[in-house]
């Protein structure tokens, strides 16, 4: 089920500010509260994607380590892009919750 | 140097499975080593590597969710070479015709029936290169990267190098057209040294031409590639 929202997850992780892969990780793991447990690896496909389709832009840094390190910036398409996405899944939110109230009121009857 | 161990042969293996594209696998390979070091935190035991490499996931799996985006980032460079090319192609055109004038070199009336079929179908391929160029430019740079290979998209990227290859035939028949027109002429004349500016303004032409059909094949070859590893399902 993430894998169809890995796009939006990805691009609420980056409003923020910049950051590099490892650290959007984090990001994700802490803002669900460790609820969103993605393989690493699948994250950096998705990065370069974002990139390639104008909603991130990168540059190299150097970390503190002397490593060189890719550092993602959110793109004002790319804000553009997060924000269309939140208001359709709270759209979507809402539509469910208010189906999900109704049902709450309901007897549930059991199948013979 | 990277030491020997689980994380530098997982980055062995993602750049073998990166081999269609060896720019980005040097980009990814780089950005991929920074984080899996980062996240030993500082511990380098073999048990720690193979913790943090089995965490990031098969490198096969992540070579191929780069596929989509790296294919359409190189149609995009053929693309632009398409325009590029139209571009040289017209402005050493019209430098030709304007040295002519400045010149004053006339044709040779038993010359005149080849130069005006030729003139016309030059023109022709031109028109209907630069319209397929245009098509194309705005064609490609409408389309987006999806997650994974899907059918539609792969249709996708064949018909962006059908509109690119029909493009560079049409500029290719005017570059012919316009050497063998340009041969005639410079053959009936008494050779001089301002001679070089329309051989010149030819092998700029030329030069454009072939690159974009370097680039066409390099397109071809790498999509060929990635179409191989997907196997027929794509």
């Amino acid at each position: 089920m993430l894998k169809g929202h890995l796009d939006m997850i990805v691009l609420a992780a980056l409003t923020n500010g910049p950051a590099h892969g490892y650290a959007i990780i984090q990001e994700i793991q802490r803002r669900s509260a460790g609820a969103f447990e993605l393989p690493e690896g699948t994250v950096y496909p998705v990065l370069h994607r974002l990139e390639k389709n104008g909603l991130l832009s990168s540059r190299w840094t150097i970390a503190e380590s002397g490593r060189k390190r890719r550092t993602y910036t959110l793109t004002r398409q790319g804000r553009q892009a997060f924000a269309n996405h939140r208001a359709v899944w709270q759209r979507f939110v809402d539509a469910i919750s208010g189906l999900f109230g109704e049902a709450s009121g309901a007897t549930v009857r059991p199948h013979r | 140097m990277r030491q020997s161990g689980p994380i530098a042969d997982y980055l062995d293996a993602l750049a073998r499975e990166l081999g269609f594209d060896i720019a980005l696998s040097r980009r990814v390979c780089a950005e991929i080593e920074d984080h899996l070091l980062q996240a030993t935190d500082g511990c380098l035991s073999i048990e720690s590597q193979r913790q943090v490499v089995a965490n990031f996931g098969d490198p096969r799996d992540i070579a191929r969710q780069y596929m989509t985006a790296a294919l359409l980032a190189h149609i995009r460079w053929v693309g632009l070479a398409m325009i590029g090319a139209s571009a040289a192609i017209f402005l050493a055109m019209e430098a030709r015709v304007v040295w002519y004038e400045v010149m004053q070199w006339k044709w040779n009336a038993e010359w005149e029936a080849v130069r005006a079929i030729g003139l016309a179908i030059d023109r022709c391929g031109f028109i209907v290169a630069v319209s397929i160029a245009l098509i194309g430019w705005v064609y490609i740079s409408t389309r987006r990267a999806p997650i994974r290979f899907h059918v539609t998209y792969s249709k996708e990227l064949k018909r962006c190098i059908v509109l690119c290859g029909a493009a560079a035939t049409g500029l290719i028949v005017s570059v012919t057209i316009e050497t063998v027109l340009a041969g005639i002429r410079l053959f009936e004349m008494k050779w001089s040294s301002a001679a070089l500016v329309p051989i010149l303004s030819l092998v700029i032409e030329m030069a454009a031409a072939a690159l974009l059909v370097l680039r066409i094949r390099a397109m071809m070859r790498r999509t060929a590639a990635v179409f191989s590893i997907l196997g027929p399902a794509g």
